[in-house]
This record gives structure tokens, C-alpha cells and sequence, in this order.
């Protein structure tokens, strides 16, 4: 009989501090937590995935109710391992994977057809995914090992889109599919789950509605319901059960070529994921912000730090975390003011069960952003500039495609120019798109905005009236840096290949076009940092 | 701004000591002359005031050059810049002589773009010809041109994605646009999609 046992076989990649990564099994993952920097996959749908079953784990064992009982497990360094070894222990059979009764996360037996064990890899070639990375085909799927089943499975639990006929009701998004997760990172794995280990009590993260218990301690089903079923409590809403699966394994070791699919159960829409930012639409209600591929997450941190706003609500982890540097600056705890966090999720086609993309980005944390608005203004103020250089670049490469297929606009009057570009627009956007001025200028700037993001809040003074003004100096340096990225970018997109007449009077007069809309986007900034 | 050769400035002003006003440089401007239109090798007597600055790894080309402005040069040798007069980095190319030309002479700016554009865009093999019909223009109207700028920008000419070319388009272009450009238009368009794609 097939078995895989998820405590002690290997299957979590952990990274150790020397940078070699290593699978480990649950309970050495949790024991050895503090030597270990950090659990991190290839997919970061796998890497969410993985740090909320754990967290899931220990708020089942350590709680902690309150933010007394939090600092006792901080202070300690490590997780009690007489406590988890015990509690695996007593619920081994659960984890086993391939256990004849109750497989772990899934349903020993499920009416659904086999299905390629490539559909729960959400990066794999299956049914709607488009190929990002796999070549692999429906009729005759590559067997993955135990461990690569079980990491599918658990991320696909959290991450499986909508669209495609089930019973009882169509799939529906599972809880992490829309939207992007936050995870706070410290220096290894310890602190890692423990900053992100908040309070958990009746009323937080989320209310508790009954018995709240995680996937592997629950006997019998629930009735799905179509309109969505609220959690029970956090343990339930980390490990719920979006989907019934059936692992099929074969051969020893076991090994996995199909599964068996189900919808189970879809999580009410009025749960609000506590690791989640989200939006207020129009009419009111709050919404997973979405992932945008053409706009990188960091270009709107300042939102997902700002406290209070009426357009968006940060996530609740970020409260903690500002609970937690109070309490660092009263002298009460030992942390730090800076950490990290990750920022994970994907994108998905409405109705169609096809991930269009997926994101992990991480930032420096500077825990002084979370509860500081004059710091998080100071921050808006830097990222409107580098928007309106980016702008700025936008503008000058239409000018360019502009006069590449207007040649003579420029000797044109107003009403023939008009006419012009009008007629003309679709290959004028066409040629700046083509372009890609955006491709050079933003992720050239992602480097250099960390740097900004963490020397902010050290350039701090008090002006006349006691009002706190961040970036006097940072701000300029900031507003150098966007002009000299977006100069290098303009140049590596005008790249001449050619030097015909239409091309370089089109690149020399969107240089000075260029010149004049930075000015313009750098305000008294340009005054103050020349050029 | 264009970095200059020690070379190219020493040739050049070795070439402004020839001084028409008096007989031995008009001598010597006459000699130069004679150099248009020919290859070095036929340029007889151009060899005595451009070979002593050539060295032994110069390419064809960078002799072409040198026994071309020296012939350019005597064609139209009362063609410095005033000193208050320069574009707004200071560059002083060719480029920038035609927009001297463009102001003061506005309405000609399209047929000097035409000459221009014919000029900025030429191979090596046309550039000779193309050179003595500009600087003749230049002459009957009294635009300014920095000879060892030419020098430099004639040896480069060639360089990969043409940095001279742009150099000269980028001062002659510079003023030509009108300060409201095409941002009604731009933003328009622009913000029918998505503005600052990284994509």
C-alpha cells in the first residue's frame, strides 16, 4: 500500500542559510525553524501555499490569544518541539498522503473523472493553462514524484480558478485566487512564521463561528452551498477545502500521473483574508486588489501601507505588524525596525480556469511605514514623481512614433496636425508600443526605489510650526535618479539601427520632448537637483 | 557635449593660421582648394599640409577625412562661431549650423530640412559631395561651422547606432517644435489603454 507521510517525508524546499535548499518533512520544518531562511517554490502560488499550512499548525498549537502569549513565543526563538512532536504525532495518519481512509487534504472517494495530475500545477500545460513553462500533454502525463503531488495539491486547494463543470455546482475561485497574499519575512523561518503568527482568539483574525479546526481534524463534509459558506474560524479558512481530490499514486516509491477533481466548498465573499489588500468598488464593497501585469506591485505600496484610506484597506497583518513596532520602540520587545515581506498571487481568466500570470515580488519593510502617514505621504509624493516620468517617457516615445509615420507633422498647422494624428493613431501607437519604454524604465527603477523606500524615513526634519517633513533631502536624489533611468531608458528604446532621415528627426525632437514633459514631471524637484 | 581630439583641434588651428590676407596663406588656401573633389591620393597639393599630422595607423578613412576638411576649410575659411553663439549644450556640429541657418531663416526650414536630411543620412562614399554643397550653402549665407568638430564627427561617422547622425539631428531639431506638441493628442490615445505599461 502506497504511503508518503507529510510530517517526516521530505517535501517543503526550504532554503538554508548557506543557500543550499533542502526538502524537510513538516515536523523538522517547524523544529528547525530558526536554521532554516526561509520555505521558499519556484511557483509562488506553492511558497503561500505552504507557509499557511504551517501557520495553520502552530496558531492549532501555540495559539497565541493575545499579544502577551505572541511575545512569550517570539522571546522564546523557537517552537516548543515536545508541543508539535506530540501533536503530529497524534494526527499522523492524517498527513499521510496516500492513506486508504483519509488522504491528506483530500477524498478517498470522489465521482469525478481522472483528470492529468499536471491540472493541479497551475503553471502546467493542461486543459486551459496556457503553456508558461511545461510541455507536457493530457493523454500521457509525466508522473511527479510524491512531494511535487503534495505541493500541487496544497497550492491548487488555495488557488484553483473558477470555470468548468462540477457537482454540485460549477468550480468556483478558491480562496486565494483572486487578489495577492502578504507574508511578513524576517531573518530565517522562525521569525518569519512568527510575525506572521497573529493573535488568534473568538474574534481574531476572524471571528470564530463554531468549531474551528483544520482540514486534517475535521470528520465528515460539509454541504457545499453556491452562494458560499463563511469559515468556521481561521484554522478552517487557512486549510479550506475549495476542492475534493483524489491523488491516484502507483509503483514504490509512489509516484502520481492522475487525480480525480471535484468542487467542494466555495468560501463566503464577505470573508475578509487578513493577509489580502483590498479595494472599495463603487458600490461599496471590498475587494481582493487585483495583480496587474502591466503595473508591478511596488508602484503602489504606498497603498498597501497606508493606514487609513477610503479607497483601500490594508491588510490586517499590517496592523499587527504596527503593533508590534510599538511596542519595539516602547523598549518592550526585541525586534527590529526593518523587515521584509513577500507579496504572492496570480491572475487569473474569469470563467475560464486559465492563470494568466503569477507574481512574487519582495520589498524592504521599514515597520515605521505602517503607522507614520506623514512617511507613507512622503512616499506618494515619490512614486507620483516616478509615474509622471514615467509618463513623461510615454510621451516622448509617442512623439517619436508620431513622426515616423507623420514625417512632416511638425511642419504642419494645428488643424492639419490634428487631422493627422487622428487619421494615423492606430500606427502611431502601434510604433510606440513597439517601443517599449515602459519595459526599460520600470523594472530599471525597482532596484533603485528599494533604496529610496528604505532611506525615507532617516531623512526626517522638523520644520517651523513642528511639522514633520520626510525626504527633504532623499526626495531629490529620487527625483535625480528618475530622470538619469528615464534618460537611459528613452536611449536604449531609441536605439538607432538606422540613421534615415525620418528616424533621427523623429528621435531628436522626441529627445526634446522628452526634456520638456520632465520638466514639467519633476516640478521644483528638476530646480533643486539640476541636470 | 562632444569630447574633441588634441589632435583635431591642433590640425584645425594649424589650418586658421593660413590667413588669406596675406600671400603665402592665400597661397596655401589656393592649394587646399584644389584638394575638392579628389581622392588623398590625387590631392597633391593638398600632402604637405595634412600629411605631417597623419599617423601610421590611421585608417583610410580617417586620411580621407583629414584631406577633406582641409579642402572644406579653404573653401570657406572665414566660418568661425561667435563666441556668444552656440546650441544650448554647446555643441557645436553641424547640426547646429543648420539651425543657425533655420533661424535666420525661418520660412527655408523645410528645404533645409531636405538638406539637411540628405546630409545626415548619407553613406561614406556620399559624403564628400554632399559635405561641399552645404558648405557652400553655408558660405553665401555666413553660417558658422567648427571644423574640428567635423573632423571628429567625419571619423566617427560610422560608429555603430550612429551617434554623430543624432548628435547633428538633435541640434537641428531642438527648437524646431512648437512647445504645445502632440500631448492633447498623446494623452488622449494614451489613456484609452493603460498608461506606464512595463510591458
Amino acid at each position: 500500500m502506497a504511503s508518503f507521510n507529510l510530517v517526516d517525508q521530505r517535501w517543503i524546499p526550504c532554503v538554508m542559510h548557506d543557500g543550499r535548499t533542502e526538502e524537510m518533512g513538516i515536523q523538522d520544518t517547524l523544529l528547525k525553524a530558526a536554521e532554516i531562511r526561509e520555505v521558499l517554490d519556484s511557483s509562488p502560488l506553492v511558497t503561500a501555499a505552504l507557509h499557511r499550512l504551517l501557520l495553520a499548525i502552530l496558531h492549532r498549537n501555540f495559539g497565541p490569544e493575545s499579544l502577551t502569549e505572541w511575545r512569550g513565543l517570539w522571546e522564546h526563538g523557537r517552537w516548543d518541539g515536545a508541543v508539535l512532536m506530540q501533536y503530529l504525532a497524534d494526527w499522523r495518519p492524517r498527513f499521510d498522503l496516500f492513506d486508504e481512509d483519509r488522504p491528506f487534504y483530500q477524498v478517498a472517494d470522489i465521482a469525478a473523472d481522472l483528470s492529468p495530475i499536471a491540472r493541479l500545477e497551475l503553471q502546467s500545460a493542461s486543459g486551459n493553462n496556457p503553456t508558461l513553462f511545461d510541455h507536457s500533454l493530457d493523454a500521457a502525463p509525466t508522473p511527479v514524484t510524491a512531494a511535487r503531488a503534495a505541493r500541487a495539491m496544497l497550492s491548487f486547494m488555495s488557488y484553483a480558478p473558477s470555470g468548468g463543470n462540477s457537482a454540485p455546482f460549477n468550480f468556483c475561485d478558491s480562496p486565494l485566487t483572486r487578489g495577492f497574499t502578504v507574508l511578513a519575512l524576517g531573518d530565517h523561518l522562525f521569525e518569519t512564521l512568527a510575525l506572521n503568527l497573529m493573535p488568534y482568539n473568538l474574534e481574531r483574525p476572524i471571528s470564530v463561528l463554531g468549531q474551528d479546526i483544520p482540514l486534517w481534524e475535521q470528520d465528515g463534509y460539509r454541504v457545499p452551498d453556491p452562494a458560499g459558506t463563511m469559515p468556521s474560524g481561521y484554522l478552517d479558512y487557512l486549510t479550506w477545502p475549495s476542492r475534493k481530490i483524489l491523488l491516484v499514486p502507483q509503483g514504490d516509491p509512489p509516484t502520481v500521473q492522475w487525480c480525480r477533481v471535484r468542487q467542494h466548498l466555495k468560501v463566503s465573499s464577505e470573508l475578509l483574508d487578513p493577509l489580502k489588500c483590498f479595494e472599495r468598488s463603487e458600490k461599496g464593497g471590498l475587494f481582493p486588489r487585483p495583480l496587474d501585469s502591466g503595473r508591478a506591485l511596488w508602484r503602489d505600496c504606498h497603498v498597501l501601507f497606508q493606514q487609513v484610506d477610503k479607497s483601500w484597506k490594508r491588510p490586517d497583518l499590517f496592523n499587527w505588524l504596527a503593533r508590534i513596532d510599538g511596542l519595539r520602540r516602547a523598549g518592550v520587545i526585541n525586534a527590529k525596525p526593518q523587515y521584509a515581506c513577500s507579496l504572492l498571487g496570480c491572475a487569473v481568466d474569469s470563467g475560464q480556469a486559465k492563470v494568466l500570470f503569477w507574481r512574487h515580488e519582495r520589498l524592504p519593510l521599514p515597520l515605521q511605514y505602517l503607522s507614520d502617514s506623514d512617511l507613507v505621504n512622503a512616499l506618494r509624493e515619490g512614486l507620483a514623481i516616478a509615474d509622471r516620468v514615467g509618463n513623461a517617457l510615454t510621451m516622448a516615445a509617442y512623439q517619436f512614433a508620431l513622426l515616423t509615420v507623420v514625417p512632416q507633422w511638425d511642419l504642419m498647422n494645428a488643424v492639419n496636425q490634428k487631422k493627422a494624428e487622428s487619421k494615423s493613431g492606430d500606427a502611431i501607437n502601434k510604433v510606440r508600443k513597439s517601443l517599449q519604454v515602459g519595459l526599460h524604465y520600470w523594472p530599471a527603477l525597482e532596484r533603485e526605489f528599494r533604496r529610496f523606500l528604505l532611506d525615507l524615513p532617516q531623512d526626517r526634519t522638523i520644520e517651523e510650526g513642528r511639522e514633520v517633513v520626510y525626504g527633504y533631502h532623499v526626495t531629490v536624489q529620487w527625483a535625480k535618479t528618475l530622470q538619469k533611468v528615464a534618460r537611459r531608458s528613452f536611449e536604449r528604446a531609441m536605439c538607432l539601427e538606422s540613421h534615415s532621415q525620418r528616424e533621427l528627426k523623429a528621435t531628436a525632437q522626441a529627445e526634446a520632448c522628452l526634456r520638456r514633459h520632465l520638466i514639467q514631471a519633476l516640478g521644483h524637484y528638476a530646480q533643486k537637483g539640476g541636470d | 557635449m562632444q569630447l574633441l581630439s588634441d589632435r583635431d583641434i591642433k590640425f584645425v588651428a594649424h589650418l586658421t593660421a593660413l590667413q588669406p590676407s596675406t600671400a603665402n596663406g592665400r597661397a596655401a588656401l589656393a592649394r587646399l582648394r584644389r584638394g575638392l573633389g579628389k581622392t588623398p591620393g590625387e590631392a597633391h597639393d593638398v600632402h604637405r599640409f595634412v600629411v605631417p599630422w597623419l599617423n601610421d595607423s590611421d585608417s583610410d578613412w580617417v586620411v580621407a577625412c583629414f584631406y577633406l576638411v582641409a579642402s572644406l576649410y579653404a573653401s570657406y575659411c572665414d566660418s568661425a562661431w561667435n563666441k556668444n553663439e552656440s546650441s544650448a549644450d554647446g555643441d557645436r556640429n553641424l547640426g547646429a549650423s543648420f539651425a543657425v541657418w533655420r533661424r535666420l531663416e525661418p520660412r527655408a526650414t523645410e528645404r533645409l530640412a531636405r538638406h539637411f536630411g540628405l546630409l545626415v543620412s548619407s553613406e561614406r562614399n556620399e559624403l564628400s559631395e554632399n559635405l561641399r554643397h552645404a558648405i557652400s550653402l553655408f558660405r553665401s549665407r555666413e553660417v558658422p561651422v567648427d571644423w574640428a568638430v567635423l573632423l571628429g564627427d567625419l571619423r566617427r561617422w560610422d560608429q555603430d547606432h550612429h551617434p554623430v547622425q543624432f548628435r547633428w539631428a538633435r541640434e537641428f531639431w531642438r527648437d524646431s517644435m512648437s512647445q504645445s506638441d502632440a500631448t492633447d493628442n498623446a494623452a488622449a490615445f494614451i489613456a484609452a489603454e493603460r498608461p506606464n505599461e512595463e510591458e
